[in-house]
């Protein structure tokens, strides 16, 4: 790993393929961090403040050096460059993330606080994907 | 055709159908929705005719039902049911039509389904609306106000009657409305004023009296619906602030209860249960920004009651005492 201009550099950040999350990714703020919910899956996650950070970053594209120079901008020290891609990972690992239909777009959003590790935790069971009507979300009776 | 008019909540259903039968149907679940709320309702149009075929099942892209798929198009929702019946909207989603064959594929004269595709224009104009349907009980009194969660048939009802015989309040048992007030608190209203009980409550609650020489609510359900005044005067609310939930789960044959309480993750799970979350990303983020501004403001607990607790004055006594 090494730097170049304040910017940390690892080897997935060399990857020039600008990424995003799928348009079925939903996200909302929450004290201290986001709640993502897949609506393919129905899975929902936990995201700290920092892992909101790259994932609104996520939201309108960018490449893995971007975001990394994105953090590094807002505090980050270089020997958590790896935490960010491990993060990224995670989140393509869970099948949140396409490649961006087009040109990744600038994310001006700041980061205020001190700088942690970015965090994401996938809650066990999925939301249901069958209702039993539009207004009650419970599993179908059995006919 | 006169359009006859229905105030669902926040709704002004207006209702155009020639056939009795199916009007009588479609009445019976507008009429559900008994809580009058005093503002003028927003207009929602549904029309009511019948289709030479039954329509074939839509992929559900936007939602997937026992009996209904709902597709999201350009030209706005559609739905079709099992038994043939299907319903459309236009843009808008304000004006809609139901279709019902002639000859259903159930060999229904008027399918159950309708119940269904009610419900669905009612809740896509309620979360045009920005409501969120929450498909819980809640009890209140003095300055708590809790949610009641379960599956259908989990004990909602049941508990919330005991806690009503103990001088609680309700603002109903499974169909209520969540939203943001002026000052960003969650606030929830009522739609419904009756309760949907099962003729055994009655070795619970006597005064319930025989529910079985009442209709069935729907033919899935052994059900009764029940106006909760005629049973319990003075105990219908409105409107309130959350501030508890509770996750009910029921043990048949057990005794007694016990308590313990929630994490905000756990509570948010439960809470995100409560609800349907159509496959439509913004009208998604939407419910749920509702509902994680909600969940950090309410203490979360889980409850595991037992068939006797229901009567146990001691055991109500120790849940009032966990959430008071």
């Amino acid at each position: 790993m090494g730097e170049m201009q304040g910017t940390p550099i690892t080897q997935q950040s060399a990857d020039p393929r600008a990424i995003s999350f799928r348009p079925n990714v939903v996200a909302t703020v929450i004290d201290k961090g986001a709640v993502l919910l897949d609506l393919t899956s129905k899975y929902f996650y936990s995201v700290n403040s920092t892992g909101w950070f790259i994932v609104e970053s996520l939201e309108s594209g960018a490449t893995r050096r971007d975001i990394l120079e994105r953090c590094a901008s807002c505090g980050m020290s270089t020997d958590l460059a790896a935490s960010v891609d491990a993060f990224i990972n995670t989140l393509e690992d869970y099948g949140l993330l396409d490649a961006a239909s087009g040109p990744p777009e600038t994310c001006d959003a700041p980061y205020s606080g001190e700088w942690e590790t970015p965090t994401i935790e996938r809650h066990r069971e999925p939301l249901q994907r069958i209702m039993a009507s539009a207004f009650d979300p419970s599993l179908p009776l059995a006919e | 055709m006169i359009g006859s008019l229905y105030r669902c909540g926040p709704l002004a259903v207006e209702l155009h159908v020639s056939d009795s039968a199916l009007k009588d149907k479609v009445a019976e679940t507008l009429n559900l929705y008994t809580v009058e709320w005093p503002i003028a309702g927003t207009p929602i149009r549904i029309e009511v005719s019948e289709s030479q075929e039954p329509a074939s099942m839509l992929g559900g892209g936007y939602l997937t039902c026992g009996r209904m798929n709902v597709d999201a198009t350009p030209l706005g929702l559609a739905a079709t049911c099992r038994s043939g019946a299907s319903c459309h909207s236009d843009g808008s989603r304000k004006n809609w039509v139901i279709e019902v064959p002639r000859v259903t594929t159930t060999g229904e004269t008027v399918p159950e389904d309708i119940e269904d595709l009610v419900g669905l224009i009612l809740t896509t104009g309620l979360r045009d609306l920005r409501w969120v349907t929450l498909h819980s009980g809640c009890v209140t009194t003095d300055s708590t106000c809790a949610l009641l969660c379960a599956s259908s048939g989990g004990g909602k009802t049941t508990l919330t009657a005991a806690l009503i015989r103990r001088g609680w309040k309700t603002l109903g048992d499974d169909k209520l409305l969540l939203g943001l007030d002026e000052t960003g608190d969650p606030v929830l209203l009522s739609l419904i004023n009756n309760f949907n009980l099962h003729p055994n409550t009655r070795r619970w609650f006597p005064e319930v009296g025989d529910l079985s020489v009442l209709p069935r609510y729907s033919a899935w359900t052994e059900k009764r619906k029940v106006r909760v005044e005629d049973i319990w005067p003075e105990s219908m609310l409105e409107k309130a602030w959350p501030t508890h939930l509770i996750e009910i789960h029921r043990r048949n044959g057990k005794s007694g209860l016990s308590i313990e309480g929630l994490d905000t993750d756990q509570l948010l799970s439960v809470l995100l249960r409560q609800t349907v979350i159509p496959h439509e990303p913004n009208v998604a983020r939407e419910i749920l920004s509702a509902l994680t501004a909600t969940a950090p403001r309410l203490c979360g607990v889980k409850l595991v009651i037992g068939e006797s607790a229901y009567r146990d004055d001691s055991c109500l006594a120790a849940l009032e005492d966990a959430l008071l």
